[in-house]
């Protein structure tokens, strides 16, 4: 039961701390950070509460005795955090779908068209923001007009490519 | 060492989870990525309940660990597939990893602008009858996207992005 506790603590920790960055100064490269932020909070905090064992032994009976059920704490906590992360895109940017869904939701009992949904959310809503990102993230840079991936870009879309290669999937969109 | 047994069976149902998508996908691609995740999902569940059953004498929590893990670890994929499916920055990478020399903006929003990507969400949307079409107006189906879109709200407003 210790270890179901530990993972709980560990994850909330690093949440609040996400939180309160976020309220305070949220930082340009969001991704980058949310993930170093939740992974240093869980393995720091692991380390600070194990060390803080060894000089107060009350806590002992609170954690977790085996070294394997700290380390499944542990992981169980970054699991959480591993899903925080891909969910967290649809928190940071304005997801299309659940916008379009949001507009169709207003306009019942009636609905709309897509027509209306073209003139209510165009290229400046969905693409300029998307590519803006890709630059704040150092994934492309713009000179002379143009766009290019850089390194890190190019590892990363060859990542997709070809995991979507694997599975024999079209291009996505 | 048979402490670690949970990596094994959370390792274990989460690659028997990606072999059985993958599998699934690629002998029937018509049928879709959501059906063939759905297979995964099905295919690692089934594997994690073998092997749990394996190692029966543990605790219950140490069971619900994995549980929580492997849920992770499906969700997470979901999303990591969903990504390459249906986000908007992969594809325009891949559209500038097809152009070497670069693309300007017009030449990026002209090979995937808001036209396509609306029309795409709203196939995905009517296939899943999130919304429905009523004549030519689009009308709501299952609320379930749109509760989807609270819940994201109230965490926009909690990180103060909203």
């Amino acid at each position: 039961m210790s270890s179901v506790f530990l993972a709980a603590g560990l994850f909330f920790f690093a949440f609040a701390f996400h939180v309160a960055l976020w309220r305070v100064a949220r930082p340009r490269a969001t991704g980058q950070v949310l993930i170093l932020l939740l992974v240093a909070c869980i393995c720091g905090g692991a380390c600070l509460l194990a060390a803080c064992e060894a000089f107060l032994p009350e806590l002992t009976t609170l954690l977790p005795p085996r070294l394997s059920d700290w380390v499944q704490a542990v992981v169980t906590a970054l699991a959480v955090a591993c899903v925080y992360v891909m969910n967290y895109p649809a928190v940071e940017v304005e997801s299309p779908t659940l916008v379009m869904i949001d507009l169709v939701a207003k306009a019942e009992p009636n609905g709309l068209t897509r027509d209306d949904l073209y003139q209510a959310i165009g290229d400046d809503f969905l693409v300029m923001p998307r590519i803006v990102d890709l630059l704040d993230e150092r994934l492309a840079i713009e000179a002379e007009g143009q766009c290019r991936l850089t390194a890190k870009g190019i590892r990363l879309a060859r990542i997709f490519t070809g995991w979507r290669h694997l599975l024999r999937a079209g291009i996505g969109g | 060492m048979n402490g670690f047994a949970w990596l094994l069976v959370t390792a274990g149902a989460s690659a028997a989870n990606m072999i059985c998508h993958v599998l699934w996908f690629r002998a029937f691609p018509a049928g879709g990525m959501f059906r063939a995740m759905l297979a995964g999902l099905i295919g690692g569940s089934i594997a994690l309940v073998i092997l749990s059953a394996v190692f029966i004498d543990q605790s219950a929590w140490w069971h619900l660990l994995n549980l929580v893990i492997y849920g992770c670890f499906s969700n997470a994929y979901f999303h990591w597939n969903n990504m390459g499916e249906t986000a908007r920055r992969v594809r325009l990478m891949i559209e500038l990893l097809a152009a070497p020399t670069g693309l300007t903006r017009a030449e990026l929003i002209n090979r995937y602008g808001s036209r396509e990507i609306i029309d795409r969400r709203i196939g995905r949307m009517l296939e899943s009858r999130q919304i429905r079409e009523v004549g030519s107006r689009l009308r709501l189906g299952n609320a379930s996207f749109l509760a989807m879109a609270r819940i994201v709200g109230l965490f926009k407003r909690l990180l103060g992005t909203a």
